[in-house]
């Protein structure tokens, strides 16, 4: 029996409004409720966010050269799935890597989507593995740290990982200023991966860091650390530091270690070689110390340039026995005599004068035990020990620089704070800051304080021009300048106790011209053969300081008057 | 005697009778429809001007497409210039850099057979601010 047409037709029909109904409400369901959700995910897929790295800083020396650049280089990758000929690859790319084609093939052949088989390679080999045109291997360009000048003040300035992040140095303190803020960038890319030119397109620029502007000049930078290398080599010494500093500013124009490396390839240098020693490292100051003695002997201890001391060659306290340098019958010695003649004696004896009081609160006045202030990554404070804890002969010992621990930065400002007539001006490695617009920013002036009076500087000077001119540095003159400054050798004390046989720090710190300084430059040798510092380190000093005039054009000046003296009444 | 066929003439409209003086009148008769006269076709220089605009508009909007995504396209190009330039500065900076640092300049000196003078002297010249013999 057939249905009549009627009923067809009313079952066709609702066959239709059900079909139409279903896809009205999957309509509404995909455009109404799920439609932000899919739009989301649709432009997820074509929308990409690509990371747009800032330029690191660079970091320059006072006169604006380059001492570490980022420059653009280009790591090499591999996507294994296209290589087609591993051994073939590698054999092609690993000559102009320079690697073995061994090492390349594991990275060939592992079965993942992605291998790097060189980071951070010069773009012009880059190019060169570019023209192979080799299935699978690919380039991107990447920032890579460069140090133009090789070892120049390389532990000063410090590297970088292979991610940019300062690991030492400079690089290292002012990371957040020479990093940047990294920016990104959204574009909408086909599902073939080109970019579609009027799609999404959102760019948050990153910003580039600051240039750092230091203090140091590269010319007489590069100079003390040749010296320093030669003095080292000649002296068979263990190492070596120097500074050179302004002593009105504090500006450092050179601070230098021996044996250094070259922050370029750093990571096969040895480690050792990383710490910046003269900020790092303590050592014991020797008689460069004494004239932390004479100032407090001349303030609060209430000698005169004119007193006169009776010194032997050695002293019996308790049951140790100090000595000086070199046999010499009982002598008499103003304290002029005792800090030219570098006698251990005599600097005991002004200290018996000053109390361990008062020998303590100097060392403590000129910023032992202490950073300088700089900031520097592990800089070190140096050991004073506390008054109650030292023992009998401490005042003697501490008298001439034994048993107390400085670094080579903290002595060097002990003689810039002389040179500065009294005034401690705070030690800087930064003139200021170059921001990504070009605009210079000035450090603002180091902190100052005074220590000790004007008049007990004026009379050190002439103490420590004694020292070059009749004394123990007289290696340290330089023809036409009257330098002033002090020799210094120490004992190295040996970690299971007591002190090193035949050890010593050998030091040489002076200024110049000694009535208007202009510069002051710390030598430190570490174990030389030589031992002595009038040796050793006064040489060095005057190579340095007759650079250091050169390139500042330092002018003579007025001589100062030697100081009394009992040998030459 | 035939005639020739001819169609019957179409009966004279009737007239309506007058109204009756006195009496109320009557609905009028249904007119028949007037026969419907066929719209006027576009004018051709109308449906000419029409395919024109549309068609000028079409291309125009198609050439602006073009346009833009060629302007895109060299914007992205010019961008990507900027980059590759930067960073030829940047690399011409460190070579420069490399080339004036002081090892390098005293190894080709010394190559070369120079040495440093023994003694530089620097002199105040009385009455001016400068110096003679700085670098």
């Amino acid at each position: 029996m057939r249905r009549p047409p009627g009923v067809r037709l009313v079952i066709l029909l609702m066959v239709f409004v059900f079909a139409f109904g279903g896809i009205t409400v999957r309509l509404g369901v995909l455009q109404l409720r799920d439609q932000r959700a899919y739009a989301a995910q649709g432009l997820a897929q074509r929308v990409h966010t690509i990371t747009l790295p800032a330029a690191r800083g660079m970091i320059v020396d006072r006169d604006g050269s380059p001492l570490a650049m980022t420059v653009q280089a280009r790591d090499i990758y591999a996507d294994p799935r296209y290589v087609v000929d591993p051994v073939t690859t590698a054999g092609a790319i690993a000559p102009l890597l320079g690697v073995r084609p061994r090492t390349l093939m594991s990275a060939l052949t592992h079965g993942g989507s992605f291998a790097y088989l060189g980071r951070q390679i010069d773009p012009g080999v880059a190019a060169k593995v570019e023209a192979l045109s080799l299935p699978g291997i690919f380039t991107t360009p990447v920032p890579s740290r460069e140090y133009p000048a090789g070892n120049l003040a390389s532990q000063t300035l410090g590297f970088v990982n292979i991610d940019g992040l300062g690991l030492a140095g400079l690089e290292a303190q002012y990371q957040g200023l020479l990093a940047g803020r990294p920016g990104q960038e959204q574009v909408e890319l086909s599902p073939g991966g080109q970019l579609i030119p009027e799609g999404v397109h959102v760019v948050d620029p990153p910003v580039a860091g600051s240039t750092l502007v230091t203090t140091i000049d590269r010319q007489i930078q590069f100079q003390a650390q040749e010296y320093l290398r030669q003095a080292v080599q000649a002296n068979h010494a263990k190492g070596g530091t120097i500074i050179v500093m302004d002593p009105r500013t504090g500006d450092i124009y050179a601070m230098a270690n021996y044996p250094t490396f070259d922050p370029n390839a750093f990571a096969t240098a040895n480690a050792n070689f990383f710490r910046n020693r003269a900020l790092t490292d303590m050592f014991e100051p020797g008689s460069v110390n004494k004239i932390i003695t004479a100032a407090a002997g001349l303030e609060i201890g209430g000698v005169s340039m004119s007193q006169r001391f009776s010194v032997p060659w050695t002293r019996t306290i308790g049951t140790y026995t100090i000595h000086d340098s070199h046999v010499h019958p009982v002598e008499q010695m103003t304290l002029g005599d005792i800090i030219t003649q570098s006698s251990n004696i005599g600097a005991s004896e002004v200290a018996d004068k000053v109390g361990a009081t008062g020998l303590a609160t100097y060392l403590a006045r000129f910023g032992f035990g202490r950073t300088t202030g700089l900031g520097f990554p592990s800089e070190a404070a140096g050991q004073v020990p506390a008054t109650p804890d030292w023992t009998g002969t401490s005042l003697s010992t501490i008298s001439y620089g034994q048993g107390i621990s400085v670094t080579p930065m903290q002595m060097a400002s002990v003689y810039a704070t002389v040179a500065n007539g009294g005034t401690l001006v705070q030690p800087r490695l930064i003139l200021g800051t170059n921001d990504p617009g070009g605009v210079f920013h000035p450090a603002p002036p180091s902190p100052t304080r005074p220590v000790i009076a004007k008049t007990t500087a004026d009379e050190l000077t002439q103490m420590l021009s004694s020292v070059v001119s009749d004394g123990t540095g007289v290696n340290a003159a330089i023809p036409g300048y009257q330098v002033a400054g002090k020799t210094g050798t120490a004992l190295i004390p040996d970690p299971q106790g007591g002190y090193y046989l035949n050890a010593y720090v050998a030091s040489f710190i002076g200024f110049l011209p000694a009535s208007a300084p202009r510069v002051v430059v710390a030598a430190i040798i570490d174990r030389p053969t030589t031992v002595y510092g009038g040796v050793a380190a006064a040489p060095l000093f005057q190579q340095v300081a007759r650079y250091a005039i050169h390139r500042l054009g330092i002018a003579p000046a007025a001589q100062v008057p030697l100081p009394p003296s009992a040998f030459n009444p | 005697m035939s005639v020739p066929a001819r169609s019957a003439p179409a009966p004279a409209p009737r007239r309506a009778p007058a109204p009756a003086p006195g009496r109320a009148p009557t609905a009028p008769a249904a007119r028949p429809e007037p026969r419907r006269q066929r719209r006027p076709a576009f004018h051709p220089g109308f449906l000419f001007f029409s395919a024109a605009v549309v068609t000028a508009l079409v291309t125009g909007v198609v050439v602006l497409n073009v346009l833009l995504a060629q302007q895109a396209f060299q914007v992205r190009t010019l961008r990507d210039n900027i980059s590759v330039l930067q960073a030829n500065r940047v690399g011409l900076t460190e070579h420069l850099a490399a080339l004036s640092a002081p090892g390098r300049i005293q190894t080709w000196a010394i190559a070369r057979g120079m040495v440093t003078p023994p003694d530089v002297i620097v002199l105040t010249v009385p009455g001016m601010n400068a110096r003679v013999g700085h670098p």
